[in-house]
Order: C-alpha cells, then structure tokens, then sequence
C-alpha cells in the first residue's frame, strides 16, 4: 500500500519540478472557469431559475466541477495502449508491482498536484466574483466527499478496464476518444443532466458515467437530497464493483494474449 | 517551384502511411467524429434550454464552433507536427538535419509532417456548418460560397499564426509549453461568441490576440447578423484579409528564429 | 583559392548563469548575467580537394562547432569560410546542395519507407540527373551491400543497415565535400570495415574531400591522411597522419599479464597506460629504452604470466594528450617549432 502511495508522492513531486508550467496551465485553468461563467451569466439573463436551477447554483456547480476535474481525470488507459504498442508493457510483466495500482497511483500523483495548485485561484474567483453557495449541511458536505472519491475510483476503474482492450487494438487511442465522446455527452459534467431532454436523460440515466461528478454535485448542491443521497452512493459501488470485476476479467484474458511488439 | 513537386511527394508518402494503417485511420476518425459530435450536442442541449445566448441561437454558435474546429484543422493538417516537435527537434539535434536540405526549412516541416488525420474533424466541421446553414434557412448564392471558402482560408491562416507565434519562442527558450496552451485558451474562448464576455476580453480577441476574425466576425455576415460590439461592421469582410497579414507576420517571425538559432546554435 | 579555406576564425557563446529561486529568476527576465565561452578561438586552416582530414579533439574541444559553420547551420562570430567557393551560412542552399552530411548518432532515413523509396525522394530533392541516379544507385549498393535490404521499410533495419543507408543517401548527388560525424558509432566491426572501406573508395573515384570527426581512432587510421586536432576552441596539431605518427609515437606497448596487480614500474622510462586487473598496458619509447630492456627490467622485478609487444597506435598518444595540458602546451610548442 505505502509503495503505491510512493509512486504518487513521486508523480507529484516530479510536476513540481516543471513549476513555470504548472503555473501557466493554472492560468488557463482559470480562464476556462471565467469562459464557463460568462457563458452560464449570459445564459441566465433575465431569467430566475431553469428547471429549478438557479444561477448562484449553476455557477457553484461549474466552479467545482473545475476544482474537481482534474481529479476526474485519467489517461491510464492511454498509458497502457502506450506500453503495449512499445512493447514496455513486457518489462512491466517481469516487475513484482501491481500494473493497475501502480498507473492509478502515478495519474493520482499528477491529478492531484494539478488540483491543489487550481484551488487557490479559484478560490479567489469564487470569492470575489462569483455568488457561491455554501454547503447546506455538515452531513450534505460529507457525502460530497465520499461520492466524489467513489466518483473517481469510478473513472479510474473504468478507463483501466477500457484501457484494457489495447491488447487486442493494437493502436487503440480511439479507444479513450469513444470513452471521452459519451463521457461529454451522457456525464453531465459539461451540462448537467438536469437540463436534459427527457429522451436522453434516460439513456444517460442508465450509463455510469453520470455517477462520476455529476452526482456528487447534485449531493452538494442539495438536489439530491441526503435521504436520496445513500442510494447513489450505493449505485456508485454497484458501478465500480461492475468495472473492477471487468477488469480483472480482462486482464486475465490480455495475459494470455500478449505479444510483445519489439521495436 | 520545381521543390512543389518534392513537398507533394512528401505528402503523398503521408497518405500512402493513412492507407497503410487502413482500420486505425478509420476507427480513429469515428471516434474522432463522435467526440466532436457529442460537444456539438452538448452545445445544442445547453443553449436550446436556454433559448439563446446573448443574441444567438443553438444553431448559430453551433455554426460558430463548426467554424472553429474547420479552420483549426486545415491549419494543423501542416502545422500540428511543425510546431509540436520543433522544440523536441532542437534539443535532439534533429533540427540540424533539416537545414541542411537544400529545401525551405519550413515548407519541409509542414510538408513531410503533413496529418491526414484530420479527415474526420473536416467531415464533421462542413457537415454541421451545412445542416446549420439549412436549419436556419440561409441560402448562400455563389458569391457568398466563394467568399465562405475566403474567410475559411483566412481562418486557417490565423490559426496557424497564432500556433507559429507561440512556437517560433523555442529557438531560444527551452521549455514552451506553457506559451502553446495559450492558443489553446484563446481558441476555447471563440467557441462562444464573444459579445458574453467582458469589454476587455472582446478587445483583446479582436486587436491584440486577433481569434475573433477566425469565427466571430465571418460567422455573422453569413448568418445575417449584426453583433458587432464595439466595432465597425466592415470586420465581418476583414478576415482574409487578417489572414494574410498575421501569416505573413508569423512566418517573418519564423524566419527570425532560425536567425538566431544559426547564431547561438542551440 | 583552397578549396576550403578556414580563415581566422571564432565562435563564442554566451552561457547564461541557471537562476535559482523566484526573485532572481524574475530579475532573469531583464537583465541576464553571462560568461562568453570561445567554442572557436581563431582556428585557421587551408585544405585541398580530395583530401581526407580527420578533426580530432577531447569533448567540448569544438569540433562539432567547426563543423556546423562549415555545413552552414552556425554563423561564425568572426573570421570567414569558404567552402567549394560559397560562403555557407550566407548561402544556405547552395551551399546544401553541394555537401553531404552524415551525422553518426542520427538518422536522416524516413521511418516509413523502404530504401529504394528514400532514394527517389533524395533524387528530387537535389535534382539529381537520371544517368547519375543510376549509376550512384548501382555503384553504392554493391559497394556497401544494400541489395537484400533495399526494400525493407526503413524501421525493420538494424543500426549498420540504416548508418550504411545514411551513407549512400549522403553522397546520391556526388557531393564535393561530405561531413562525417562519428559515423561509425555503435556498429559492429565488420559494419566499421564496410564504411570505411567505402570512404576510401569513394574518395579514390571521385575525389571528394572529406571531413569526419570521430573519437574512433581506428577511423582515423584506417580513412585519414591529415589529422587536425584542437582544444579548448584552440589547433593544436595541423599535419599529416604519418607525421603525427612518427614524432608523437614512435613508440612501443608492452601488453602483460602479471601475478599480482600492485604493480609499480622500476624506470621512469616505462609507463603504465592502462590497468585491467593484474593486466597492465605498458608504454615506452623505442629510442629511450629497447624493447628488450623493457622486458628484462620488469621481469626482473615481477612475474610475467603472459605478454605481447605492439607499435603504439595513435590512440594511447591521443589520450596522453587528451589527459595533460601541459603535453598540450608541448605539442604547440613543437608544432611551431617544426
């Protein structure tokens, strides 16, 4: 466990290293947030609430869906498609770690760096410019935090599994693009669901990839009541437990698969 | 001129590598295709909720953003690579080998890094510019087709200034990266027009860092619009115009780098 | 009029101080502090078609500077080239479409394509004529033995495959003068043969001059007849290969292997060169102490398992030279001496 934990701490100092950049991709970090809030202010003109959304909750979800994206982040599939058409993946057999938890902790390293350096700017926006909302409730708070860490051992999971399937495609980036195309469209983190036309609510509805941010901001947001709040994250579970086994099950087939492609 | 027939050839070579890896260029278009497809979609969900933003329809910022992507991808078919590696180049020597051609450094790096991948954004770009068009009614006589594909091009041009006069920087700096991410923002800030954002930030798109005249300005004459701001309707003309200049302007910018690289190597 | 004339020339660089921590990284925006390091401290030099100079020198001695302002990729700060009759960094692409470059640790190949499909590339590119074209195809690929690779896409080759690819591609359009950078680095040593045999040949038929630098001395042997060695952005030597030999070496190696490894020598006149073990390379001159002698003293001494006695090459010298300045400062003094 601690070693994995390493691998992280690793990943993360290692960004700190390129600290210029780092502070330069805050700038555009930030200047996607004012993008995102310009957009929602004038979408909101003369209007109160949409669909029982109010602006000050409209932009409270984009200001910590910013904070958060970063987290909600993961290339580990792209990283894997990387070392299987290298041929790297074969040394990776032939170490004593975990493949799975070691990528998982490296991408946690990095999210988690580019998240830390984003929370004080914006911060500072919501702040001054923006009308925040604050959680309604300790406990309301608290399920945030565990719905949003279910959230991301969600992603995780999933773009592990997906990632997977490079061992039969052999340049399969592709992959990660389908992945990304539904996760826009049916995650409801560009947009939130809410705002959905019936006929695709429902099939977003039945996908998992709501259940990453989307969910965790409607707890936060109070639109999913605490009452209602224990269900998600008992779906949540459901999803994880679906793609854990998934990609177990995947990995044991890629084993018998593999050939390695010199170089 | 007898080295267009050498830059068509490495063209050529380009397209026989896409025909080569026959399914992955295929399967990466469709995903391709469908992730543009779904941010086109979300767009559309958003604003039809909402009705308009600011004085424009779904329809019309979708014809924005197809805009955008069009342009975006006619400059990068030549200019991805280019700018890309250049830095990576540098550092490895590699870059050492291209002037010693005796081919125009530049025409040699957009040519022999020439993307065909970018298929699919254009398919989908033209695609959705036409089902806009037809969705708001708006018929194009020749004039206005052939002025289309003018302020396209001049698109295309800025794009790739833009993306050239953030990369030229990595013949004396080593690490750029930062500076590419700001054509990235900027791009991210026309996808939207651009009357939602503060004063400021409409007079900076517009004089000092020109994205405007990549999508903003074009889009209206054609949509019949009449969003001008601050400024002079005229700038709806302009943007071969900007075009050509700013190009014109990078690739002196360009030309400057290799200067200084022939003096301080690197 | 040489046909290379390297004339009083220099390059410095400005090597701008590493600026740690915040403020003076901010200060480093306006007004950068630096040092100006000579790379090229007026070096001159004179050569004739045809001629095959090796241009030696320790890491960071130049070399590869003087080679980028003769292939035209850096400006000198002062002082004047001329190569073929072109200035090269002022006539960028005459000067590219009259040289070859071959740089050892790159390669100019594209990844996806066969050899054959290079060639025709590199045609167009320089214009070369179809007769010449085909007559340099033909010539090349029986001398460095291509034909069974010819259409092997270019990333299925192995190293000496796609060094020997570099080769051919470099010389195509019949170049009077070709740069050689470590051109054999890496290769096995019948590869090394097959190039440097090529070189020859190539010089022999056509007469192209060529200028190869290399930390190979085995290179230089076998290709070279002059040999130009710097240091410090300074000449130190400018003559012929068979005169470096004869007034730098002239000297033995006593090879052996003893029973123990703390050897010491018993004359100053023996040198221990270089230690593997209880195996220690011995340098002497012929003139100061017989190879016999040599033997007699240190057997007397120790006990020798097993030996053998060679003429020095010039590597060991080089590395002599190389390890002290003040050996340095010997040679330019003999230099101008001579």
């Amino acid at each position: 466990m601690y070693l994995y934990l390493s691998f992280a701490q690793k990943a993360f100092r290692q960004n700190y290293v390129y600290r210029t950049n780092t502070l330069l991709y805050m700038f555009t970090a930030i200047l996607n947030l004012l993008i995102r809030i310009n957009i929602w202010q004038t979408l909101y003109v003369n209007k109160f609430d949409i669909e029982g959304i109010t602006l000050a909750e409209m932009l409270t979800f984009v200001i910590i869906n910013s904070l958060i994206s970063n987290l909600t982040y993961s290339s580990v599939g792209n990283k894997l498609a990387e070392k299987v058409r290298t041929g790297e993946i074969g040394g990776d057999f032939t170490r004593p770690i975990n493949l799975k938890y070691y990528l998982m902790a490296e991408q946690f390293g990095d999210s988690l760096y580019t998240t830390v350096f984003n929370i004080l700017p914006i911060c500072v926006i919501s702040t001054f410019f923006v009308p925040f909302c604050l959680p309604q409730s300790i406990p309301g708070v608290l399920m945030f935090f565990v719905s949003i860490s279910l959230g991301v051992i969600l992603i995780y999971n999933i773009n592990y599994a997906l990632g997977l399937l490079s061992f039969w495609f052999k340049h399969s980036t592709y992959v990660n693009w389908f992945l990304g195309a539904f996760t826009t469209l049916f995650g409801g983190s560009a947009v939130p669901l809410w705002f959905y036309p019936s006929f695709l609510k429902k099939i977003a509805y039945a996908l998992p990839f709501r259940f990453v941010s989307f969910e965790p901001l409607s707890i936060y947001l109070n639109k999913t009541p605490i009452t209602d709040a224990w269900k998600i994250i008992l779906f949540q579970l459901l999803w994880i437990g679906v793609f854990y086994l998934l990609g177990i099950f995947i990995w044991n087939k890629a084993q018998k698969v593999v050939t390695v492609q010199g170089g | 001129m007898y080295y267009l027939g050498l830059y068509w050839e490495f063209i050529k070579i380009r397209l026989k590598t896409m025909v080569e890896y026959r399914s992955n260029t295929i399967w990466t278009g469709i995903a391709e295709a469908c992730g543009y497809t779904a941010d086109f979609l979300v767009i559309w969900i958003m604003i039809s909720k909402f009705h308009n933003i600011g004085d424009w329809n779904a329809y019309e910022v979708i014809f924005l953003y197809a805009i955008n992507l069009l342009t975006y991808s006619l400059s990068s078919m030549f200019l991805y690579r280019t700018c890309n590696n250049l830095s990576f180049q540098i550092r490895t020597g590699e870059f050492d080998d291209i002037i010693t051609k005796p081919t125009n450094p530049f025409l040699y790096l957009c040519c022999s890094g020439f993307m065909y991948g970018y298929y699919s954004h254009i398919s989908v770009s033209i695609f959705f510019i036409c089902f806009c068009l037809a969705k708001l009614g708006v018929t194009l006589s020749i004039s206005k087709i052939f002025f289309l594909i003018l302020s396209l091009i001049g698109g295309a041009l800025i794009q790739g200034a833009m993306n050239l006069f953030t990369t030229v920087p990595s013949f004396w700096m080593v690490k750029n990266t930062a500076l590419r991410s700001l054509t990235w923002s900027g791009r991210n800030f026309i996808e939207y027009p651009i009357s939602i954002y503060h004063k400021s930030i409409q007079i900076i798109l517009t004089v000092i860092l020109p994205f405007a005249f990549i999508s903003f300005y074009p889009a209206q004459y054609f949509l019949g619009k009449s969003d001008f701001l601050m400024f002079h309707p005229i700038f709806q003309f302009l943007t071969p115009v900007v075009g050509v200049i700013l190009f014109a302007l990078a690739y002196m910018f360009w030309c400057f780098g290799i200067k200084h690289y022939n003096s301080s190597g690197s | 009029m040489s046909f290379i004339d390297f004339n009083h020339v220099s390059k410095e660089f400005k090597i701008f101080k590493q600026e740690k921590g915040m403020k003076n990284a901010i200060r480093s925006m306006f007004k950068r502090e630096y040092q100006i390091k000579y790379a090229v401290d007026d070096i001159s030099f004179t050569a004739e078609k045809g001629e095959l100079i090796g241009y030696i020198g320790p890491n960071g001695a130049g070399k590869s500077t003087t080679i980028k302002m003769l292939s035209g990729i850096l400006t000198p700060t002062s002082g004047k080239i001329t190569v073929n009759g072109i200035v090269p960094y002022e006539n960028r692409k005459e000067n590219n479409m009259k040289m070859g470059v071959v740089f050892g640790q790159r390669s100019q190949l594209y990844w996806d394509l066969a050899m054959e499909e290079t060639f025709g590339l590199y045609k167009r590119m320089y214009k070369i004529d179809d007769a010449v074209f085909q007559r340099n195809v033909e010539f090349y690929v029986d001398l460095l033995q291509m034909k069974d690779f010819l259409k092997t896409p270019v990333r299925q080759l192995s190293l000496g495959q796609k060094m020997r690819g570099n080769i051919a591609i470099a010389l195509l359009h019949d170049p009077p003068i070709v740069y050689l950078d470590e051109p054999t680095i890496g290769l096995d040593v019948i590869a090394k043969s097959r190039i440097r045999t090529f070189i020859k040949e190539i010089n022999r038929e056509r007469n192209t001059t060529l200028i190869l630098t290399t930390h190979d001395m085995d290179d230089i042997e076998a290709i070279c007849n002059r040999l130009i060695m710097i240091d410090n952005g300074k000449k130190i030597y400018d003559g012929s290969l068979s005169n470096f030999r004869e007034t730098y070496t002239g000297g033995n190696i006593l090879i052996a292997d003893f029973d123990m490894e703390n050897i010491q020598m018993p004359d100053a006149r023996l040198k221990i060169l270089k230690e593997e073990g209880s195996r220690k390379t011995i340098g002497f001159k012929k003139n100061e102490i017989t190879p016999m002698d040599a033997l007699a003293l240190i057997s007397a001494h120790y006990k020798i398992n097993d030996f053998s006695m060679q003429e020095a090459g010039i590597e060991e010298t080089i590395k002599e030279i190389y390890d002290s300045t003040s050996k340095t400062q010997i040679l330019l003094q003999k230099a101008n001496e001579a």
